[in-house]
């Protein structure tokens, strides 16, 4: 069965989540996985669905799902088919890396580049802006991340090494601990 | 808080500080003054693996933490017990040097877990307002005086021969 996404975001308020999930209800689509939170007092959400055998009245659920977003005023909501999911289950993150410092344009897009271009897959990346009554704004970025077959730790340091200097931030890598049971 | 009085209050929480060996950190409020001072120092501790030496902190705030895990944590201000707690692995702190300059840290483990403990003092919170259950989580410590150096170990062997 063909999976899709929802995505939507708006003003924070009581009931978004209930009139969306509602909707889904109603075409008897199951929520398989979710992830919702408040950024910078916006409500937003991604959901995958599974939809039902015999599918889904795409147009129908798109248009019920922008009536409520209408209703609760929100500032977009989509939804879209997914392609299959990465074969063989979520990636396990090895390593947390933490990066702060002055905020301005650039540092994740930096850091992320430097990523990618050693093969570092990205699996979850948090943020935070913190102002200060000076007006210094202190950006916090925490990225989980999994290293490609073969590299160490020390070579996850080597790919990021340049990014202080250059951005002027502090970085710093852990690795993971993890019980095993 | 004037330059002269945080000074002040962190030579006297430093000194402290290394007067009992095994404490890693102290806030202003556990000394009696009641300004938002603290200092930590894990280097010579052995879950110190991470580590930035001493760090004399005005007004630390936390402004990232992710991550949880419990650990055991005792306090100079409560010597007779240690408790399990629940505290972030990952944190990034907003504070202020003694030079008065902005200071970032940010940091994980053991050291991260001193300087929330510590930050907790300055909000009047402590390590046993944060277990899960008293009765579970929360251990009676026999040696602390041994331990944390507020008796020297001749002091204790002559208490025994007596």
């Amino acid at each position: 069965m063909p999976q899709y996404a929802v995505s939507a975001i708006g003003r924070d308020r009581p009931g978004i989540v209930a009139a969306v999930t509602r909707v889904l209800l109603d075409h008897d689509v199951n929520v398989e996985d979710s992830q919702m939170t408040i950024l910078r007092g916006r409500f937003t959400m991604m959901l995958i669905l599974a939809t039902p055998e015999g599918g889904i009245d795409e147009a129908s659920l798109r248009a019920e799902l922008e009536a409520a977003a209408g209703e609760l005023e929100l500032d977009a909501i989509s939804l879209n088919p997914v392609g299959a999911a990465e074969e063989g289950g979520p990636v396990e993150p090895s390593h947390i890396v933490t990066v702060y410092g002055m905020d301005h344009p650039g540092i994740v897009q930096a850091v992320a580049t430097a990523l990618a271009d050693a093969s570092v897959n990205i699996t979850d990346l948090e943020t935070r802006l913190v102002s200060d009554d000076d007006g210094a704004d202190l950006y916090a970025m925490m990225l989980e991340v999994a290293l490609p077959a073969g590299m160490s730790q020390g070579d996850l340091e080597a790919a990021l090494a340049t990014i202080p200097r250059e951005q002027g931030v502090e970085v710093s890598i852990r690795e993971l601990e993890r019980d095993e049971l | 808080m004037e330059p002269g009085e945080a000074a002040a209050v962190a030579a006297d929480l430093r000194d402290t500080m290394r007067a009992h060996p095994g404490c890693v950190g102290l806030a202003a409020p556990q000394i009696g003054a009641p300004v938002r001072v603290i200092v930590v120092d894990v280097s010579a501790h052995r879950r110190g693996r991470r580590s930035h030496g001493e760090l004399v902190l005005l007004n630390p705030r936390v402004a990232f933490a992710r991550g949880g895990e419990v650990a055991r944590e005792g306090c100079l201000s409560i010597p007779h017990l240690t408790a399990n707690v629940r505290r972030a692995t990952d944190v990034v702190l907003d504070a202020t040097g003694l030079d008065g300059a902005r200071r970032w840290i940010g940091t994980a483990g053991f050291e991260a877990r001193c300087l929330l403990h510590e930050i907790d003092h300055l909000d009047g919170v402590l390590f046993l307002d944060r277990v899960d259950s008293l009765s579970r989580d929360v251990f009676r410590r026999r040696n602390y005086a041994l331990a944390s150096g507020l008796v020297s170990p001749a002091s204790v062997s002559r208490t025994k021969r007596r």
